[in-house]
């Protein structure tokens, strides 16, 4: 799945209404929209907010390690065009000083900036990109997925010059509309990645739930049958659960899937 | 070779060799860090990832330059320690423990050399017995020298020292610097062979067996010393005989007299990084334990070698 963590309504509206999320009304703490595919949390400003309405959408949304988790939003810089897009390659947290360096690829066709997180909103801007959120964001979301599927997508929104007004909902959503199409893309390149390495592990994951909740292995016994479990899906390249006994406990199951590898 | 992004730490920015070496790299972007651990050590990367498309991150080495090797891993001296100047590898050998042990796949290059340098000739000053260091442990000694330009520098340098021996471990044919200098006899170019379908099977992205072979007569006829590395040796399904093949096939175009040692070892792997390993290999996973249990019986291929080199010459990892 893919998560998108947005700061604002105003922010998120084009994105919801491009992807057709709907509302999940279980989410009480955070507002989440989602399609079968696509979820969107409105995190509220700030990168202690953006941190937690990772952690929510991490927990409400299934628990699911190594998803792709993409952080949107507006952000200001000195000296470039209004309605620019960019991709964030290093994340500095201007309070701690921590760095954070996203996996950037020569697929990712967007021109990539280095993004301050501020506290407060930063009028002095400089040659980076100012914001509020992502180093809460992407530290956040390091504890659920792989650095290479989390990434933050900045439009600008002011420079030295210009601001764009933050209360005319229809001049921001035009402003994010623009680039629907290239924030999409960048969205399918990071899904190729997922789709290579982590789509086959999400299957194994299924079947290595569902035998754990049928046989009750012990604590060491699961983490046996998960490894042995891998082992036969890349012997074979698919999981027969007939070649299990599921009358039998975990450890007579154990042995059944280690002759069929023959270790 | 092309790369999207250069990580460079902010402190060696202005090095020379940071200049010299940018300067022969193709790339787009630059983007500076504190440290090289910032973005060569958080845990959550995934290496095979990276690996696509690794970067490149410039950084200086600031302590630890030698370790001390292995207290059995030897080529005949007593005292043995090995550095690396990079870390990581262009190739992409399926068995390779670098995989388990770093958690990014990116080419870190310490731009520092003379310090390491400088860390041997303080060791081998405090010594009357002769030291071995090994390079290439953490990465290919020579595989990216067109880059990095290390050996170029170090060569020359370690020509003064007197009871030292340098072993360059390699699976490169790009032998060029050899062919550029005057044979020395205390480097020992050292190349890691593997019987032909093993190199095609496990070891991707590297020079053939027979390339291999050439690169060695080659710098055999130029007057260098060679180290022949069957560490590990990958037996996969070939009996006895398909070795001793592999071994003749070697030994029938090579000088065996100017071999200056022969390494035989199992594949070997920290149980902490045979964790990570099989989560990202799970079927090199299932082939690396079946072939554990074939090796029990390394004798065997001792025995092997002996037909074609003399023991003394033959170590055992």
């Amino acid at each position: 799945m893919i998560h998108f963590i947005v700061a604002t309504i105003k922010e998120a509206r084009p994105l919801i209404d491009f992807y057709k999320l709907k509302k999940n009304n279980n989410s009480c703490e955070f507002q989440i929209f989602q399609n079968n595919n696509i979820s969107l949390t409105v995190s509220k400003i700030g990168k202690v907010s953006s941190a937690l309405s990772v952690s929510h959408t991490f927990f409400e949304l299934g628990k699911k390690k190594n998803q792709i988790w993409i952080n949107f939003g507006l952000a200001g810089i000195k000296n470039m065009d209004i309605g620019k897009l960019f991709l964030v390659n290093k994340i500095i947290d201007f309070d701690s000083s921590k760095l954070f360096f996203p996996h950037i690829i020569s697929n990712f066709k967007l021109d990539h900036k280095s993004c301050v997180t501020y506290s407060k909103p930063n009028e002095e801007l400089n040659n980076l990109l100012s914001d509020m959120e992502s180093s809460g964001f992407f530290e956040s979301s390091s504890k659920f997925s792989s650095k290479e599927l989390i990434h933050s997508l900045k439009i600008i929104s002011d420079n030295e010059s210009n601001k764009i007004d933050f209360n005319n909902d229809e001049q921001i959503y035009k402003l994010i509309e623009k680039e629907l199409k290239n924030i999409d893309q960048f969205k399918n390149e990071v899904v190729k990645i997922w789709e290579e390495y982590y789509e086959e592990n999400q299957k194994l994951e299924k079947i290595i739930k569902s035998l754990t909740e049928k046989l009750k292995p012990t604590f060491y016994q699961k983490h046996e049958l998960s490894k042995l479990i891998k082992l036969y899906y890349s012997k074979y390249q698919k999981f027969d659960h007939n070649i299990l006994d599921y009358s039998k406990d975990a450890k007579y199951n154990i042995k059944l899937i280690l002759e069929k590898i023959s270790l | 070779m092309k790369f999207n992004v250069i990580y460079i730490e902010e402190k060696i920015k202005d090095y020379p060799n940071t200049k010299e070496i940018l300067a022969r790299i193709n790339y787009k972007k630059i983007i500076y860090c504190e440290n090289y651990n910032q973005v060569f050590n958080p845990k959550n990367q995934n290496f095979r990832i990276q690996k696509a498309e690794p970067s490149i991150i410039l950084a200086k080495k600031e302590q630890n330059f030698l370790l001390n090797a292995p207290e059995k891993f030897t080529i005949g001296y007593s005292k043995n320690f090995y550095f690396s100047h990079m870390l990581n590898c262009v190739y992409d050998c399926k068995y390779c423990f670098l995989q388990g042990m770093f958690n990014s796949a990116h080419y870190v290059i310490f731009v520092n050399y003379l310090d390491f340098f400088n860390a041997i000739k303080s060791q081998v000053s405090r010594s009357k017995k002769t030291i071995c260091f090994f390079s290439g442990y953490d990465c290919d000694s020579l595989a990216l020298e067109k880059i990095t330009n290390f050996l170029s520098f170090f060569l020359i340098k370690f020509q003064k020292i007197k009871n030292g021996i340098l072993e360059v471990r390699t699976k490169s044919t790009k032998i060029d610097i050899f062919k550029q200098i005057k044979p020395m006899n205390n480097i020992v170019i050292a190349f890691s062979l593997n019987p032909k379908h093993i190199v095609k099977k496990f070891e991707d992205k590297t020079p053939s067996l027979t390339q291999r072979i050439k690169a060695i007569v080659e710098l055999q006829k130029l007057g260098w010393n060679i180290g022949l590395r069957f560490d590990p040796l990958i037996i996969d399904n070939s009996n006895n005989f398909i070795i001793y093949d592999f071994f003749k096939f070697i030994f029938d175009k090579i000088e065996t007299r100017r071999i200056h040692s022969v390494t035989l070892g199992k594949f070997r792997m920290p149980k902490q990084f045979f964790e990570k390993f099989s989560s990202l290999r799970p079927n090199e996973y299932f082939f690396i334990n079946k072939e554990n249990e074939k090796f029990k019986n390394i004798g065997i291929y001792e025995n092997q070698l002996r037909k074609f080199i003399d023991k003394k010459k033959i170590f055992r990892n």
